[in-house]
């Protein structure tokens, strides 16, 4: 909000900061009312001054130009060229001289026209970018502007604007009057609060206009006032100047006036044109669904029914505290006005204005709270100012709708309590001192604290201090008003034992920097996600439930989400990853791992034990109808490329997805979790289960944790990379961490080491293709028994004197024992009994 | 006779000697070793015709076949440290590696720049008794802003641009909500941390509609600003690793009351002044005060027992002022040539 220093000077001595405001607007800041900028309006109008045309002449070479002689008080005359024709000898004109600015960055310097030298230029509005109601041709000013003054002094633009931060309990502050009292208390200097005078005579208000307030319980005050005969037109140039310079465009006298009066006293006022006043009636009272009203600014609204109105006797003829209507409200030919100044609860304006879109100034000061007390003031201000600029005859008697005056409870404050919360000494005379100049009342309360008598006080805020109702308020008043830097800093000293980190944080982040530490990079994305971005990549969510990681099919979605990709909350990590993968992609990052730690959300209807939550229980809210929301977190790691290698260059062509596999093979390690499978899609449990549609048919596995499944890991399905046009192979993994991290830490119990020799023995078997080496390696783990302290896969051959449908997998034994020295029998026992029993079980030979 | 032998031995020494000095390897010369001293080598020869040798003669000639074998063990010696010296550093100069060559590929990865933010805070604070909690992303409406003194259609509402999800729930708009969902369940003395994914739907250049905040809140008996001050002060002391001033300003939140903004001197010019602080030498840190009884009493905890303060900042601002990050998109783009100055 504007705030225009030389307008607040009306009201508070600020005149020693005309030249230096810099001061002024700190002290408001250290005080809470942010200044966030200082404009200079008048700067912009250096060397540009008021002239007086002395001569008129044609220029020798050009008809459309005429040749001036220019009095510009500086003794000589100048000489200017001029292309506009509206101006004549003896005008006053507005003459921007050599070195002068002009909007636009437009430097005036002496120039050659067509041969003749001109020594500056005569300006239009437009030049000047001001609106000055004609802009034809230069300005051509009124008889008495003074020669030579400078023209911004001669508009009243040597001023200074305040641009306000007002947080939302400071409504107050939302005008000149309130930011003077502020200033005031602050600075410790009087306040001039206008007392309006205007003659009132005629049939009372009430003969003219009835007025009747149905809902006072959302409109607690509603006064307002006849004035007749005025006559509507343009505001004199003080006021317009003053609106002007806050930022507002002047309209008429009368809409000008009250839009003067909210600026300067903080109440929003209406005027109705009487005549339109169906029965010459004002009823206070809510809309009807359905109901139409169209607004100043000719927007048609339908009512929802509720909104509060103000109502003639037929129609709505105001949103009420937001927006007038159009046909009600002050035009040319309007005589008689009805003018309202009233006190609305915020709420309701806040709601109103809300649900129907509509910004105004009127609704932004009544939706953060004005002061009925105020209701009066500004009533007769309006009078007087109305009668001043429009004319017209006030009515003798006002209305007012005040069933219930405000009264303000006086709140108890102890002196102590501020001390003790401020960290630093407030002595009584100084916390009464400054609450006092605050506008507060302040009394000793003898009879009630005994042990401190002359440190609790009564006090009562002021009716335009509507923040001011708990004794902490009365506090921060002291602190704000003394300043926050006089706050000591004091180390609290812990005296109770602290409490752990909630498991889920623990175990997400030793799970990050476990990911982290095989190579990935932690991406972070938006919790909510493009639903049609999500599905396309994502399919037939119902496939992944077998999978370990249930992916809800109906995403939550976002009432009113910032645009179409961002509508539901995500249902899987993968699609916002994949998403990752083609920004890398495409800014030529061929190689990449990533991985997400993060929430996904679901819901469902609710059940009666959800009710029992505690919290839930606690709320006033109705949990009924609701659904219940809930987020589990999940790991999802993606991988693309290879890096071509010095030492090892098959490792390019390894596919990504035994990369990711062994990674959360080395996790599940770290974790000590020994007891893991990975199952193929027709593996797992039942009748198997169908591969999710982003996956590869062919490359994928579940994670099976000790008989649950968690997850799964796999490449992209080729129509996808085909869609995106990736030409690099993609493999991905989502795991359930809630699942993964159960039971968290596992403890760690060490082995005792053998001293006895170990020895290494390798088996080849030939399997088909439709065999997995795994199971037998499982079969090998099974049929060697204790002494087997590894088994691995070294090596998996194809081709040769091979069939086509076999592979060669060679595994490498270790073998140790705790008790004695293997002999050579034994080991040939051992591994006769692995091979016998590799054969038997899954029928393959061995090479 | 003696005299002929001991020629003989001398003959046998020099081209002992001879063979000892010029064999080229270790080889040639353990093969010149066997071929003198060894047990068939030339020396038991000499030995074997002792027996021709009269009686005095005899320990004579033995005496001198001794001398003679131990100047070629030193010889031998001698050969053999010159051999080996010289072998070791052909091999040494065969082996030379060009080390510019790469090993493997380092692994790389890294936690992203706002876990760091977090882990730091939590580090932080953890030292001074603080220990984290969570909370739901989609809050209920009460949690979000009624219990923490947020009415219906009041004005402070407009502080918070909310992204609803039905008439009862939002996506929480700060990370205060788990002071509430904290002082339900849990008994004072607390202090607790809660970071966090938080919501507001706006977003232009310097705003996100989901970003990141760590709140942090202190339950005892008599809680103070002084005490909230001190708190911030080692905070940002630990964070910046150095003595930055702690700086409050009037401010407004709906929760706290007395409430302040923090700001701390600005750590990239020590104050001085610079394009972070925008010259005025200090930068906003985020928001605090002591926590309005209201919220206290909303959460069933008696104001007249426990008093409690809470502080609270953005997670993106705090790591675009630790590590110069010029652009918030950067940190949801997850672009590895981001991530990776991370490591």
């Amino acid at each position: 909000m504007k705030i225009s220093l030389k307008w607040l000077q009306d009201y508070v001595d600020v005149a020693d900061f005309l030249d230096q405001p810099e001061p002024l607007a700190e002290k408001l800041t250290a005080a809470g009312i942010e200044v966030e900028g200082i404009e200079r309006p008048g700067q912009a109008f250096a060397q540009v001054v008021v002239g007086k045309i002395l001569l008129k002449d044609r220029h020798p070479d050009a008809d459309k130009l005429t040749l001036c002689q220019v009095d510009v008080g500086q003794g000589e005359s100048q000489q200017i060229i001029c292309g506009a024709s509206n101006h004549q000898q003896g005008d006053k004109v507005v003459v921007a001289l050599p070195g002068a600015v002009l909007p636009g960055d437009f430097k005036i310097k002496v120039s050659k026209i067509r041969g003749v030298e001109s020594r500056g230029m005569l300006c239009s509005a437009s030049e000047l970018g001001l609106d000055l109601g004609s802009s034809e041709g230069i300005v051509i000013l009124p008889e008495e502007a003074p020669v030579g003054e400078a023209f911004a002094q001669y508009r009243g633009l040597e001023d200074v604007i305040f641009e306000l931060s007002v947080t939302p309990n400071r409504a107050d502050c939302l005008s000149h009057l309130g930011l003077a009292r502020e200033i005031g208390s602050l600075l410790e200097r009087p306040v001039r609060v206008p007392s309006p005078e205007f003659t009132a005579k005629g049939a009372p208000t009430q003969e003219l206009v009835s007025v009747e307030v149905k809902n006072s319980d959302l409109c607690p005050r509603y006064a307002g006032r006849v004035i007749r005969g005025v006559k509507v037109g343009p505001s004199p140039d003080w006021l317009r100047q003053r609106l002007e310079s806050v930022g507002l465009n002047p309209i008429n006298n009368v809409v000008d006036v009250t839009n003067f009066v909210m600026m300067e006293l903080g109440q929003p006022l209406h005027a109705f044109d009487v005549a339109k006043l169906r029965d010459q009636k004002i009823l206070v009272a809510e809309s009807l669904p359905g109901e139409l009203f169209i607004t100043l600014d000719k927007t048609e609204i339908s009512l929802k029914g509720g909104e509060l109105m103000i109502r003639d006797g037929e129609r709505p003829v105001a949103l009420a505290g937001v927006v007038g209507g159009l046909e009600s409200g002050v035009s040319e030919t309007t005589q008689d006005l009805f003018v309202e100044s009233a006190h609305f609860v915020p709420e309701t304006v806040r709601k109103t204005a809300r649900s129907h879109g509509i910004e105004t100034d009127s609704a932004y000061r009544f939706s953060r709270g004005t002061d009925p007390e105020m209701v009066k003031l500004a009533l007769d201000r309006a009078c007087e100012l109305i009668q001043k600029t429009a004319g017209g005859e006030v009515a003798e008697v006002y209305v007012d709708h005040y069933p219930d005056p405000l009264l303000r409870k006086p709140v108890a404050v102890n002196v102590a309590d501020v001390s003790e919360r401020l960290g630093y000494e407030v002595s009584a005379e100084e916390f009464q001192a400054i609450l006092r100049r605050l506008g507060c009342r302040v009394e000793p309360m003898l009879e009630s604290s005994k042990d401190q008598p002359d440190k609790a006080f009564a006090v009562v805020a002021p009716a335009y201090r509507w923040d001011l109702f708990q004794a902490v308020d009365f506090i921060e008043e002291v602190a704000r008003v003394k300043g926050y830097d006089l706050i000591p800093e004091h180390f609290p000293p812990l005296h109770y034992h602290p409490s752990p980190h909630v498991q889920d944080y623990s175990h997400q982040e030793r799970l990050a920097n476990l990911v982290a530490g095989q190579g990935y990079y932690q991406a972070v994305n938006y919790g909510f996600i493009s639903s049609k971005w999500s599905e396309g990549f994502l399919g037939n969510t119902e496939l992944l439930k077998p999978w370990g990681v249930e992916v809800s099919s109906a995403p939550v979605p976002i009432q009113n989400p910032l645009n179409a990709d961002l509508d539901v909350m995500r249902v899987c990590l993968l699609p916002g990853l994949f998403k990752n993968l083609l920004h890398n992609y495409r800014h030529s990052v061929g190689y990449g791992r990533l991985f997400e730690l993060g929430s996904v959300f679901s819901s469902r209807p609710p059940e009666a034990e959800d009710r029992k939550v505690p919290g839930q229980a606690t709320g006033p809210g109705p949990f009924a109808g609701d659904r219940v929301y809930s987020e589990s977190p999940r790991l999802a790691l993606l991988g693309w490329g290879q890096v071509t290698q010095l030492w090892s260059s098959s490792a390019a062509n390894r596919p990504v997805v035994y990369d990711l596999k062994s990674h959360i093979e080395a996790i599940l390690s770290q974790l000590r979790i020994t007891q893991y499978q990975w199952l193929r899609a027709e593996e797992m449990e039942g009748k198997g289960a169908e591969v999710p549609d982003f996956l590869h048919p062919g490359q994928s596995a579940a994670l099976v944790v000790e008989g649950r499944a968690l997850g799964f890991v796999g490449s992209l399905h080729p129509l996808l990379l085909e869609r995106e046009k990736l030409r690099s192979s993609v493999a991905v993994a989502e795991l359930d961490v809630a699942q993964l991290m159960r039971g968290q830490p596992r403890s760690l119990k060490v082995k005792s080491l053998s001293r006895f020799p170990a020895v290494e023995r390798d088996l080849t078997f030939v399997l088909p293709q439709s065999l997995s080496a795994g199971q037998v390696l499982g079969e090998i783990k099974k049929a060697a028994g204790v002494n087997l302290q590894s088994a691995r896969i070294v090596d998996v051959f194809t081709g040769g004197d091979l069939k086509e449908d076999q592979r060669a997998v060679s595994y490498r034994m270790l073998l140790q024992s705790h008790q004695e020295t293997l002999s050579e029998e034994l080991l040939q026992g051992l591994q006769t009994k692995v091979i016998e029993q590799v054969k038997r079980k899954l029928a393959v030979e061995v090479r | 006779m003696l005299k002929e032998q001991v020629e003989r031995l001398k003959r046998v020494e020099e081209e002992a000697t001879e063979a000892f000095v010029e064999a080229l390897s270790s080889r040639q010369l353990y093969e010149a070793k066997v071929k003198f001293l060894g047990k068939q080598g030339a020396f038991a020869e000499l030995m074997k015709l002792m027996g021709r040798l009269s009686a005095e003669e005899k320990p004579q000639f033995g005496k001198e076949v001794n001398l003679s074998k131990q100047r070629l063990e030193g010889r031998y010696q001698e050969a053999e440290l010159k051999l080996k010296k010289q072998e070791m550093e052909e091999r040494l100069a065969r082996e030379s590696l060009d080390l510019t060559l790469p090993g493997p590929e380092p692994l790389g990865g890294a936690r992203h720049p706002l876990s760091l933010v977090i882990n730091e805070v939590v580090e932080i604070l953890a030292k001074i008794g603080y220990s984290v909690r969570l909370g739901p992303q989609i809050e209920g409406d009460w949690f979000n802003f009624e219990a923490l003194n947020i009415p219906p259609d009041h004005p402070s509402r407009d502080l918070q641009d909310t992204f609803y999800i039905d008439s009862n729930h939002v996506l929480r708009t700060h990370t205060s909500p788990v002071q509430i969902h904290t002082l339900l369940n849990e008994k004072p003395p607390l202090r607790v941390l809660a970071p966090g994914s938080v919501f507001r739907c706006d977003s232009d250049v310097s705003h996100s509609p989901n970003f990141h905040q760590i709140e942090g809140m202190l339950l005892d008996k008599k809680v103070s600003m002084a005490d909230l001050k001190g708190t911030l002060a080692f905070f940002i002391k630990e964070l910046f690793g150095s003595s930055l001033k702690v700086r409050f300003r009037p401010s407004f939140f709906p929760f706290t009351e007395p409430s302040a903004e923090f700001d701390c001197s600005c750590p990239i010019c020590k104050g001085k002044g610079c394009r972070m602080c925008k010259n005025s030498g200090w930068v906003e840190i985020g928001g605090c005060g002591l926590i309005n009884p209201k919220v206290l009493m909303h959460a069933g905890v008696d104001p007249k027992q426990w008093q409690g303060f809470a502080f609270g900042f953005g997670i993106e601002r705090m790591a675009i002022i630790k590590y110069g990050v010029e652009d918030i998109r950067l940190f949801n783009e997850n672009d590895i040539r981001f991530l990776r100055q991370f490591e």
